[in-house]
């Protein structure tokens, strides 16, 4: 249960990661849109534990975050990536691609 | 260094708080903005927001959770903490230590010398004798802390001119491993009538 809640987590880590390395600065809900949009509303979650992944990553050194006014105006909190953060996807990206692929391989031969 | 930030949070928790409700007031108003673009109506478009967020109090748990110490970070400053004054301490220790002079020491060399001058008073008293003064030579090669060992006559200022004069003098001061270091010296004032 514990590790399978961890795996999910991970992977939305990995999801905002790689995100964030492709489209620069953005708030939490440009993020989720963003995530949204690309897996064609396949990969929705629920925004609520979009943040504390955030802060998180923050504290960890992954992404970094500015308080800035939002194109309509309003104060908002935009998250970067680090170079630690770029790292690290890259890192977790290679892992799980390697992981899926055994996983596939399993599937289609048993 | 993560550690130091978690701890640090402990003191601005108001301004962590503060922030988490803004992070999450404009997500639920931004998202009800952009739902409304896809045109619902305004109620709808902000009951939509809400639902797509989940619980706000398990989201607020959650990012307090990323900024507050584990006893990991505890541990960990207190180490630094206790590393830092005990390097302060021990820099400070031979900062400021004193070194009687033996095997080692290489000792400090006078490079001024003052002689003291008879007082009247001493002189009509016929006082004659040696005052024994001590004083510590400090790194720049002055003295401190010049006090008499031993006397001759405190009262006619013989004493006196004797401090007065090694408080004047200049020196090389004393060497350990070829660095400069404060010591302890003793000088003798030899007081005679011709």
């Amino acid at each position: 249960m514990r590790q399978g809640k961890d795996k999910l987590q991970g992977t939305l880590e990995m999801l905002v990661l790689r995100v964030l390395a492709s489209s620069g600065e953005l708030h939490g809900c440009a993020i989720s849109d963003r995530i949204a949009d690309i897996s064609a509303d396949a990969l929705r979650v629920e925004e609520g534990s979009l943040y504390p992944a955030l802060h998180r990553m923050e504290e960890a050194g992954w992404v970094t975050s500015d308080w800035r006014a939002s194109d309509n105006n309003r104060r908002a909190r935009f998250y970067s990536i680090t170079r630690r953060g770029r790292k690290r996807v890259d890192q977790v990206q290679r892992d799980w691609l390697a992981h899926v692929e055994a996983v596939t391989r399993v599937l289609k031969q048993a | 260094m993560g550690a130091f930030r978690r701890f640090a949070s402990l003191f601005r928790a108001r301004s962590i708080e503060r922030d988490l409700e803004d992070e999450i007031r404009f997500h639920l108003e931004e998202r009800a903005r952009r739902n409304l673009v896809a045109e619902m109506d305004p109620a709808a478009a902000a009951r939509r927001a809400r639902d797509r967020f989940g619980s706000i109090d398990r989201a607020k748990r959650g990012m307090r959770a990323a900024h507050t110490p584990t006893a990991a970070d505890a541990v960990m400053v207190a180490m630094s903490i206790g590393a830092l004054v005990l390097a302060t301490a021990m820099y400070w220790r031979a900062a400021t230590h004193v070194y009687d002079l033996g095997p080692g020491v290489t000792p400090p060399v006078p490079l001024a010398r003052l002689t003291p001058q008879y007082t009247m008073a001493a002189r009509q008293a016929k006082i004659q004798g040696t005052v024994r003064v001590r004083c510590v030579v400090v790194k720049s090669g002055v003295c401190r802390d010049v006090t008499v060992i031993q006397s001759v006559d405190p009262s006619l200022g013989l004493d006196g001119a004797a401090v007065q004069a090694l408080s004047a003098w200049r020196f090389k001061p004393a060497r350990v491993e070829g660095k400069a270091v404060a010591s302890r010296v003793f000088v003798d004032f030899a007081f005679a009538l011709r």
